[in-house]
């Protein structure tokens, strides 16, 4: 029905399962209170880790949709890139040279960096 | 089943967290050349929890954190070390006491009791109490009405704070240390967090302050000791704080094999530290991971001494002074740039040139004047090195990376037992 | 209709692959690091390490910490060993042999790719504590760096075969490997394997520097569940290497199986052996690296791979 496709969710299915399975093997230790406390050296922490998270890297995931959109041209592109040609080669040429300028743009107005 | 697999799991390398009293670090580091254990750098991936020496004062309660993360069934051995104190034996009361030279006969004995059932796992040593009452209401306790309301499992929530993009995000104030495995033992560093940046930055050395160091730089204090053997021993110890360093980069194999340079070198064998070097900068340690990190300006440094100023470009060095040192024609090296690649090239550098130094040196002899210079820097009787050196951190982690900050600490080689006690540094971001 | 095994028989296949591939990544590591810290090597230690520690992972009880998210936390690295092995399911293992080889297998594959992410991510991040949660974001913005390259690279090789499917990338490279044919390939596809595989120098979330990053709160049959998927992921990417740039199932004299096995056991030395020699880059630097250098190089292979088609 599905074709390959069948075998491949099945191996997807089998091995998440499987995995799972294995961690459960171990016996569940450690439920007390200091057991249970997270470990950063020895104190225990005043807060949840859990917190709004600063990702200084913000800028990153913008230009990351860009070109993740682009992936998505270029799978077919791929395919019949023989086919087509040298009208194949200009057209998407021009594409990435565009996005490409995006990037060295980002990274003169220091979009990649940390902190 | 499971006897099958504690018969397969007795050849295993015992998993061993291992906690050093501030003045048995070099005894414990040389466990990584040990074979039939395996050293964890967290508590949980260990089973059993080897405490080397009498703990420092301040290590005890973080010690007893440590010994309930490991994962049960758990053991702690204690190697004393020739120590007195009972510290360690009044707070571990269920330890097993290593008196011998070498530990792993012990650790593999407890380990291989373990498996075979021979051998209770430990109870946790902390009472067993909630970090604070659970009072909330709805499933998760969070005890407030909305997402983020209330204190859920009785820890409250990060707060906001401005932030320097102008911004109001929130921040984690978190202790590392002071048995953070990358850290030197008994630096406490208190964090403020936004996202993987830290925003304030101050630290408390719990080390316990020696005041007999039983080191040769602290015997030349007073009398004279041969240059041969205080080069060596400078040699030595640069290149241990090269293998602790190596393994915080990661290179956990590359660190083994720097320790046990360290332990064969030999006064003359300044080539094979020359070699060590040029394996570095091929292997991209100076180049590509501890350049730029952690710079000091030279104005930064006041009252620090060693290797860390002379990688800043300040050309001190108590050693000329001596007039054995100006025979040998002895020059102190110093590098311009004063970042941790600086750091880790200087103290290369010196460990060859103590090498060449202790080669030459037949049996001149140095010392008794009260002030030498030790690897750390200028130690004087009751004044060590650490203690300026320390004072930089809080102002040179803020606005740093998380990983970058680790670096530069490491990149400092701290004796926090050298470093004055209980000595509260803030600072916080402008 | 391309290739594929039923079910039951492409999942018991694939377990075998898997856990051998798992221990194989094991010793070889334990090879590395005995070779690189100039240890004696111990041949029978070095084969019964792995199992004997997995044995113990599996004795020892496993802790939690405060209020971790639980599900997500069991989730995260079942997550990421059934990626790895959906990911090796449509590399062709011979000629007309596959596990799945569907007709757009290279898209299943860098889906499979995409979503380490979220394993790596929630593994970091359900645990509650300050170190592993730093290693989650850590990952993300890895993950965006080098995702691009990743996919660049390994998208040139189907344009000479005019296909997604991999059976027919292995299949356009009778005449010529496209290690020759795309000489950027290989090397780039080397450093962005890294980094898709976290492992050393590239190995920011589970990093020393973060006592074990995503990694530092895991104990017990956990820690091995983990240990076996990031192995795993190792694999498949090796195995990719080796259909895409090495020629899979082709070669003289031997079986075109074991040609697969020895191609993709090349790669995985060669990624261990660096994990054992260079140093951690910094992560600041690794992102300005990828979409500086690595983008725009893999850009103009896949260019230059086009070109020679003209």
């Amino acid at each position: 029905m599905l074709g390959p496709l069948e075998a491949a969710l099945a191996v997807f299915v089998a091995a998440v399962g499987l995995t799972l399975a294995l961690r459960a093997l171990g016996d569940v230790g450690g439920a007390t209170a200091p057991e249970r406390l997270p470990y950063a050296g020895g104190y225990p922490p005043r807060v949840h880790a859990w917190s709004r998270f600063h990702a200084r890297y913000y800028v990153m995931a913008f230009v990351f949709l860009a070109f993740d959109m682009e992936m998505v041209y270029m799978y077919p592109w791929a395919v019949v890139f023989a086919r087509e040609g040298a009208i194949a080669f200009v057209e998407m040429g021009w594409f990435i040279l565009v996005l490409l300028l995006g990037i060295f743009y980002t990274w003169r107005e220091g979009g990649f960096d940390w902190a | 089943m499971s006897r099958v697999l504690s018969r397969i799991a007795l050849r295993a390398d015992a998993r061993v967290f291992c906690i050093a009293g501030s003045q048995s670090r070099d005894e414990a580091r040389l466990l990584r050349l040990a074979e039939g254990i395996h050293l964890t750098g967290t508590p949980r991936a260990a089973n059993v929890l080897l405490i080397a020496g009498e703990l420092d004062a301040g290590l005890i309660a973080p010690a007893l954190v440590a010994h309930d993360a490991l994962s049960p069934p758990r053991a702690t051995v204690w190697w004393r070390l020739d120590t007195e104190e009972a510290l360690v034996s009044k707070n571990f009361p269920n330890a097993f006491m290593e008196d011998d030279l070498d530990p792993v006969p012990a650790l593999r004995r407890v380990h291989e009791e373990l498996l075979a059932g021979q051998r209770e796992g430990e109870a946790p040593l902390l009472p067993d109490v909630e970090p604070a009452q659970w009072q909330g209401i709805g499933p998760y306790g969070q005890g407030g009405k909305g997402m983020t309301g209330g204190v859920p499992y009785g820890r409250p929530m990060a707060e906001r704070a401005d932030d320097r993009d102008g911004l109001k995000l929130d921040y984690l104030p978190v202790r590392i240390g002071p048995l953070f495995a990358p850290l030197p033992v008994g630096l406490a560093l208190d964090v403020k967090l936004q996202g993987d940046v830290i925003q304030g930055a101050a630290f408390e050395n719990l080390a316990d302050a020696s005041t007999d160091g039983t080191s040769i730089f602290h015997r030349a204090l007073r009398v004279a000791v041969l240059i041969r053997d205080l080069e060596l021993a400078r040699a030595r110890s640069h290149l241990e704080w090269l293998s602790d360093a190596v393994a915080v980069a990661g290179a956990a194999s590359l660190s083994e094999r720097i320790l046990r340079l360290a332990q064969q070198v030999a006064p003359g064998d300044g080539d094979a530290i020359r070699a060590v070097e040029r394996t570095l900068r091929r292997r991209g340690f100076f180049d590509w991971s501890m350049r730029g990190v952690g710079v000091l300006k030279t104005n930064a440094l006041e009252g620090v001494s060693g290797p860390v100023a002379r990688a800043s470009g300040l050309s001190i060095d108590a050693r000329t002074k001596e007039a054995a040192y100006e025979r040998l024609g002895f020059e102190p090296l110093t590098q311009d740039a004063g970042d941790a690649a600086a750091r880790w090239i200087q103290r290369v550098r010196e460990a060859a040139q103590a090498l060449d130094l202790a080669g030459q040196a037949g049996d001149e002899r140095t010392g008794g004047s009260g002030a030498i210079e030790s690897p750390r820097g200028l130690l004087t009787d009751g004044a060590g090195p650490s203690t300026a050196t320390a004072r930089l951190v809080p102002s040179l982690v803020v606005g740093m990376e998380f990983g970058e900050a680790v670096a530069t600490v490491v990149s400092l080689d701290l004796d926090m037992s050298e470093a004055q006690p209980l000595d509260n540094h803030v600072s916080a971001a402008s | 209709m391309r290739p594929y095994l039923s079910p039951p028989l492409a999942v018991i296949t694939m377990i075998g692959v898997l856990i051998a591939g798992s221990y194989a990544v094991a010793v070889l590591e334990e090879i590395a690091g005995t070779l690189v810290s100039r240890r004696p090597l111990r041949l029978t230690y070095v084969f019964w390490a792995p199992l004997a520690t997995a044995a113990l992972l599996l004795t020892q009880g496993r802790t939690s910490t405060e209020r971790p998210d639980a599900q997500a936390w069991a989730l995260a690295p079942a997550l990421l060993a059934g990626l790895a092995a959906v990911g090796l399911a449509v590399i062709p293992i011979d000629q007309n042999t596959s596990v799945a080889d569907p007709a757009a297998g290279f898209v299943l594959y860098s889906a499979a790719i995409s979503y380490v992410m979220v394993a790596v991510y929630l593994h970091g991040w359900s645990a509650n504590s300050t170190l592993p949660l730093i290693g989650a974001y850590r990952f993300i913005a890895q993950a965006f760096a080098f995702q691009i390259p990743f996919l660049l690279v390994l998208l040139a090789p189907a344009l000479p075969a005019e296909s997604l499917a991999i059976s027919d990338i292995v299949e356009a490279q009778e005449s010529l490997w496209n290690v020759v044919r795309q000489p950027l390939g290989l090397p780039i596809f080397l450093v962005v394997s890294a980094a898709a595989t976290f492992s050393l120098p590239l190995d920011f979330p589970d990093a020393a520097d973060l006592a074990g990053g995503t990694s530092s709160e895991v104990s017990a049959s956990h820690r091995l569940a983990w240990r076996g998927a990031r192995a795993g992921l190792l694999v498949m990417v090796a195995a990719m290497g080796a259909s895409a740039f090495l020629g899979g199932w082709q070669g003289p004299w031997l079986p075109g199986w074991l040609w697969v096995i020895l191609k993709t056991l090349l790669l995985l030395v060669i990624l261990i052996a660096s994990s054992h020699t260079f140093a951690r880059l910094r992560i600041e630097r690794f992102v300005v690296l990828a979409w500086v250098v690595l983008l725009p190089l893999s850009l103009v292979n896949i260019f230059f791979a086009g070109a020679l088609l003209l």
